[in-house]
C-alpha cells in the first residue's frame, strides 16, 4: 500500500514536472523567417502572397514570384480564371497559410533547421484551396502545386478548364531566354550578351523586339538579373509548355487538363546554379 | 598542424595560468599551509584563484617586457615577454610537479562524474550548434585576433586602441589575448590555423560554463541534483543576444566563468559548517578583484565590485554577527539599484564608441523577448518556485545568490547601454534558480528511475528551446546550404593575402570584408569593421559614383590612423562591398550593420571591377567570383 501511495505521488509530481516544462517550451518564441532554404546561391522562402525566390541580406533587391495571384485555370473559351483573384485579394476574402503556428509550429522549426522540412504556402478561399509544396535536391527544387475545388458548383463551373498554369513572376531588367537554344524573348546588348557568356556560360541571342507570348521549344528557360548572382532555370514536364508573358513578367508553365476536376496537380522543377568563371 | 593538437591547443589558455598561479601560491612563505589548505573539494574551489593568479602574472611579465625592457633597454617585446612565459611555464611545470597538492587521487575522483557529465553534455549541445556551421560564429573573434596577432609579432600595448584601430576606445583589456597569444605562439597563423582554433575554443568555453554552473549548483546546496540541473540549464540555455556565453569566448564570457568559479569558495568561506576549514585568503580576495577588472572592464568590475562586497560583507558579519544585520544592507543595496534605474535615462552614454553604444540599448519589450528565445517560459515558471525554495530553506549560499540574481536583474531593466552584457553573469543565477525550482519539485520523488525521467523531461524540454533559439538566431546567416559568416572563397582569399602581403600593406574594403580578412590573414586594414565614418563615406562616395579613378583615389587617401609606414596598398573589392554601398546610410555608416554572409558577385560588379582593373595605377593580383584584389600605386 504505501509503494503504491508513494508510486502515485511521485508519478503525479512527474507529470506536474513534466506539463511545465512542456508549457515552458511552449513559451519559445519562433525565429522571425518563415521556413526557408538555400536553392544554389537563392533562397526560397514563402510570403503573405506566395513562394520567393530572393537573395537575402541585399537589402531591397528583385526576386522571383509564385503566386496565386498569378495562377490560373483556363476554360474552354480561352478565358483565364485567376486562383485568387485581385478583388478578392484586397477584400482580404481568403486565408494564407505559410509560417509555423505555435505549438506544432515548434516542431516544424526543429524540422526546417535539420532541413527535413522546405517552404509550404496554402491559400484558401470560398471556393477552392491551392497549396505549394516544394521539395529540394541540392541546387534543385521541385514545387508541386494542388488545387482542391471545395463546391460541387465550381467544380461544375470550371468543368470546361483546359488547362491550368504555374506562373514565376519576373523582373524588368531580366534577361529570360531558352535555356537550350539561348534564344532571348527580348532584345539584350551585346555588352550584355558578352557578360553573361563569360559569366555564366550560356550563349544568349538577343531577340530584335519584345515577342508577345512565346512559347520555348525546349520547355527550359533560364532567367539572369545583371543585378543579381546566379540564374534560375525553370523545367517544365513532359506534359507541359511554357509560354513568356511579357505583358505581365511571367513565365507560365501550362499543365493540359484531362478529365473531370475535383483535384488538380502540376509540378515544375526550378534549378538555381552559379556557374564559377575568374574575369581575367 | 595536426587537426587534434589544434583542437587541444585551446586548453593552454586555461592550463598556462593556472599552472603558473599555483606555482607562485605554493612557494616562498607559508607554502606548506597553501598546499595543505588544498585537501578535498578546497582544491578545486582555489583553482579559479590560481587562473586569475596566473593571468595577472602574464600581464605583468608583458608590462614588464614592453614598458620597462623595451623602453628602457630597447629589447623588442616580442623577445622578452615570450621567452619570459616559456621560462615561467617551466619553472612553474616543475613546481606544480614537485609540489604536487595532498592525495590527489581523492582530488581528482569526485570531479570525474561532473567532469564527464559536462563534457557529455557539452559534445551534444556543440554538435547541434556547429551544425552546418563549418566555422566558429563568434563574429568579435576576429577582431581579438587582430590583437593576438600583434601580439605575437611583438606590437604589444596596454592600450588595445593604440595596438589597432579596429579598436575605437580601450573597451578591452589586453589580458585575454596574451593567454591567446601564448596558446598560439609560435603556430604560423595561417587562416585555417586560426579557423579550427577558434572552432576548438568555443568547444572548451562552452565546457567551462558547464563545470561554473555545476560548481555554482553544488555549493549553494550541496545536492549534486542541483548542480546537475544547474550545468543542464547553463549549458543548453543560450544566452543568444548581445551577452552570448555559451559557444563565445570573449573576455566578457571569461570575466563571467571565472567569476561564478571563484564564487563558490566565497560563499563557503568562515561560514559553512560543511566546510568549516574553508577559508578565503587575502591574497584570493586580492586576485579575484584585479584579475576580473583586468579580464573585462564592464563585466569583470562589476563582477569584481560583487565579489568584493560580499567579501566585505562576510568578514564583517564574522567578526561581529549581531550588529551586522543583513536587512540595512539589503536595503541600501535596493535603494541604489532603484537610484541607479531611476537615473539610466538621465545617464546618455549612447556616443561610446562612436555610437554604437545606441545599438546596444533595448527596450523591456525586447529584453523579455530575449529571454523568452533562451528560456521559454522556463524563468517565468520554474524561477519562482526557485526563489520560494530558496527562502524557505533559508540557506545562506541561495539566499545570497538571489540577492545577487536581484541586483543584476535590476541593471538589467535599466535602459543604459551594453548592461544586456551582463548577463553573462546573470545567466548562471538564472540557471540556479530555475534548477532550484526544478529540485523543488521533484526532490519529494522516492523512485530514481521516475527522477531520471523528470531530468531527462527537462534535457529535452531545454534541447527542443536550444534548437529553436538557434534556428532564430542563425536565420539570417544561411549561404548556400552552410550557416556561416564566411564562405570558401573568404578563406581563399585570406589564405592569399596571408602568404603573399604581410608588413607594411594596408587593406581598404568595405568595413565587413576587411575586418574579416583581417582578422584571418593579418594583413592590416583601415578599421575593420569599425572603420570611422569619415573614412566609410569616403570610400562610399566613390563607390556611389561607380567612378575606377575615385576609387583608386579614395584607396590611395585612406590610412590607417595608427600606423603611416605602408609600402603596399590592397583595395578589395567584394560581393560585400557592393552591397554594402547600396544600403541606406543609416546602415552602412553604421557600426551596427555587416554583411553578415559571403555573397557573389553579379553582372554588374564584374563589368565594374574590369573598369577598375583597366586603371594604369592598378594592378589585379586576384580575383574570384567573390572578390578581386588591387594593389594601387
Amino acid at each position: 500500500m504505501n509503494l503504491i501511495f508513494k508510486l502515485t505521488k511521485d508519478l503525479i509530481l512527474l507529470v506536474i514536472t513534466l506539463a511545465l516544462v512542456a508549457v515552458a517550451v511552449i513559451g519559445v518564441r519562433l525565429p522571425y523567417r518563415s521556413v526557408f532554404t538555400a536553392v544554389g546561391p537563392y533562397q526560397l522562402e514563402a510570403f503573405p502572397t506566395g513562394l520567393a525566390f530572393f537573395h537575402y541580406g541585399r537589402g531591397e533587391t528583385p526576386f522571383y514570384n509564385i503566386s496565386p495571384l498569378n495562377d490560373y485555370l483556363v476554360d474552354s473559351d480561352g478565358n483565364r480564371l485567376a486562383h485568387l483573384s485581385k478583388e478578392d485579394y484586397d477584400a482580404k476574402n481568403f486565408t494564407a497559410k505559410f509560417q509555423p503556428e505555435k505549438p506544432w509550429g515548434i516542431v516544424d522549426t526543429a524540422k526546417a533547421f535539420f532541413g527535413q522540412l522546405t517552404p509550404w504556402f496554402k491559400v484558401e478561399t470560398d471556393d477552392l484551396t491551392v497549396s505549394y509544396q516544394t521539395t529540394r535536391f541540392g541546387n534543385e527544387v521541385i514545387i508541386t502545386k494542388t488545387i482542391n475545388f471545395k463546391k460541387p458548383q465550381v467544380v461544375s463551373a470550371v468543368e470546361s478548364t483546359t488547362a491550368s498554369a504555374l506562373t514565376i513572376w519576373y523582373n524588368s531588367g531580366d534577361i529570360v531566354f531558352d535555356s537550350q537554344t539561348g534564344q532571348a524573348f527580348m532584345p539584350v546588348s551585346e555588352e550584355l550578351v558578352n557578360q553573361i557568356n563569360k559569366t555564366y556560360g550560356f550563349t544568349v541571342i538577343p531577340a530584335s523586339e519584345i515577342v508577345s507570348e512565346p512559347l520555348t521549344n525546349s520547355g527550359s528557360v533560364t532567367i539572369i538579373n545583371p543585378k543579381l548572382p546566379g540564374f534560375l532555370t525553370i523545367q517544365a514536364g513532359f506534359n507541359q509548355e511554357v509560354l513568356i508573358n511579357q505583358q505581365y513578367h511571367l513565365v507560365e508553365v501550362i499543365t493540359p487538363v484531362v478529365g473531370r476536376l475535383g483535384r488538380l496537380t502540376s509540378t515544375i522543377t526550378i534549378t538555381s546554379n552559379q556557374k564559377r568563371t575568374i574575369l581575367k | 598542424m595536426n587537426p587534434t593538437i589544434i583542437w587541444l591547443l585551446p586548453l593552454l589558455v586555461y592550463i598556462y595560468p593556472t599552472l603558473v598561479g599555483r606555482a607562485l601560491a605554493v612557494t616562498g612563505y607559508q607554502f606548506r599551509q597553501r598546499i595543505a589548505a588544498e585537501r578535498g573539494s578546497n582544491f578545486w574551489l582555489t583553482v579559479p584563484f590560481y587562473f586569475g593568479l596566473g593571468t595577472l602574472t602574464v600581464l605583468a611579465l608583458a608590462l614588464v617586457s614592453r614598458y620597462l625592457i623595451q623602453d628602457y633597454l630597447g629589447l623588442p617585446f616580442s623577445q622578452t615577454f615570450f621567452p619570459l612565459v616559456g621560462l615561467a611555464g617551466i619553472i612553474s611545470l616543475l613546481i606544480n610537479i614537485f609540489r604536487l597538492a595532498p592525495n590527489l587521487g581523492k582530488i581528482v575522483k569526485p570531479v570525474l562524474a561532473p567532469v564527464l557529465i559536462t563534457l557529455i553534455l557539452a559534445q551534444v549541445t556543440y554538435g547541434l550548434w556547429v551544425y552546418k556551421s563549418p566555422y566558429s560564429l563568434n563574429w568579435d573573434w576576429y577582431q581579438h585576433q587582430t590583437l593576438v596577432r600583434l601580439i605575437d609579432k611583438g606590437q604589444f600595448s596596454f592600450f588595445t586602441s593604440q595596438m589597432s584601430d579596429t579598436f575605437g576606445f580601450d573597451s578591452y583589456p589586453p589580458s585575454t589575448h596574451l593567454l591567446l597569444a601564448i596558446a598560439q605562439y609560435p603556430e604560423r597563423l595561417t587562416p585555417n590555423f586560426v579557423l579550427e582554433f577558434w572552432q576548438a575554443l568555443g568547444f572548451w568555453h562552452l565546457i567551462t560554463v558547464g563545470l561554473a554552473a555545476w560548481l555554482l549548483g553544488w555549493v549553494v546546496s550541496h545536492d549534486k541534483k542541483v548542480a546537475l540541473a544547474s550545468t543542464i540549464v547553463s549549458i543548453l540555455a543560450f544566452d543568444s543576444m548581445v551577452s552570448l556565453t555559451n559557444f563565445f569566448f570573449l573576455p566578457q564570457t571569461l570575466a563571467a566563468v571565472v567569476f561564478i568559479a571563484m564564487l563558490p569558495k566565497l560563499l563557503l568561506a568562515r561560514t559553512s559548517d560543511v566546510q568549516a576549514k574553508t577559508k578565503l585568503a587575502g591574497w584570493e580576495t586580492v586576485t579575484a578583484v584585479l584579475s576580473l577588472s583586468l579580464i573585462h572592464y564592464l563585466v569583470g568590475i562589476v563582477a569584481a565590485v560583487i565579489f568584493l562586497g560580499l567579501d566585505l560583507y562576510q568578514r564583517l558579519t564574522l567578526r561581529r554577527p549581531q550588529a551586522v544585520s543583513q536587512w540595512p544592507l539589503v536595503s541600501l543595496a535596493i535603494a541604489a539599484i532603484m537610484a541607479a534605474f531611476l537615473a539610466s535615462p538621465l545617464i546618455k552614454l549612447e556616443q561610446l564608441n562612436q555610437g554604437e553604444a545606441a545599438n546596444y540599448t533595448f527596450s523591456l519589450g525586447e529584453k523579455q523577448e530575449y529571454l523568452e528565445r533562451s528560456y521559454g517560459y522556463l524563468v517565468y515558471l520554474f524561477v519562482p518556485l526557485g526563489i520560494a525554495y530558496a527562502i524557505i530553506k533559508k540557506n545562506k549560499g541561495q539566499l545570497i545568490s538571489l540577492f545577487i540574481l536581484f541586483g543584476l536583474t535590476a541593471l538589467l531593466i535599466t535602459n543604459l547601454p551594453y548592461v544586456l552584457k551582463l548577463f553573462a553573469l546573470t545567466k548562471f543565477f538564472v540557471g540556479l534558480f530555475i534548477a532550484l525550482g526544478f529540485i523543488s519539485l521533484i526532490e519529494k520523488i522516492n523512485f530514481r528511475f521516475i527522477r531520471a525521467v523528470a531530468y531527462a523531461g527537462l534535457t529535452f524540454g531545454l534541447t527542443i528551446i536550444f534548437i529553436v533559439n538557434i534556428a532564430s538566431w542563425k536565420a539570417g546567416l544561411l549561404s548556400r546550404d552552410s550557416y556561416t559568416h564566411l564562405g570558401d572563397e573568404d578563406i581563399k582569399a585570406a589564405d592569399f593575402l596571408y602568404q603573399t602581403y604581410q608588413g607594411r600593406t594596408l587593406l581598404i574594403s568595405d568595413p565587413t570584408t576587411q575586418f574579416l580578412l583581417e582578422g584571418l590573414s593579418g594583413v592590416n586594414s583601415v578599421g575593420g569593421a569599425y572603420m570611422k565614418p569619415e573614412k566609410r563615406q569616403l570610400l562610399l562616395t566613390a563607390l556611389d559614383t561607380q567612378s575606377p579613378q575615385a576609387l583608386v583615389k579614395a584607396a590611395r587617401d585612406l590610412t590607417d590612423g595608427l600606423n603611416a609606414d605602408i609600402d603596399t596598398r590592397l583595395l578589395a573589392i567584394s560581393a560585400r562591398t557592393f552591397i554594402w554601398a547600396d544600403q541606406p546610410d543609416s546602415d552602412r555608416l553604421s557600426f551596427k550593420f555587416n554583411v553578415w554572409t559571403q555573397a557573389d558577385l553579379t553582372i554588374d560588379n564584374l563589368k565594374f571591377l574590369s573598369e577598375i582593373a583597366q586603371e594604369p595605377s592598378v594592378k589585379s593580383v586576384y580575383s574570384s567570383n567573390y572578390i578581386h584584389l588591387f594593389e594601387v600605386r
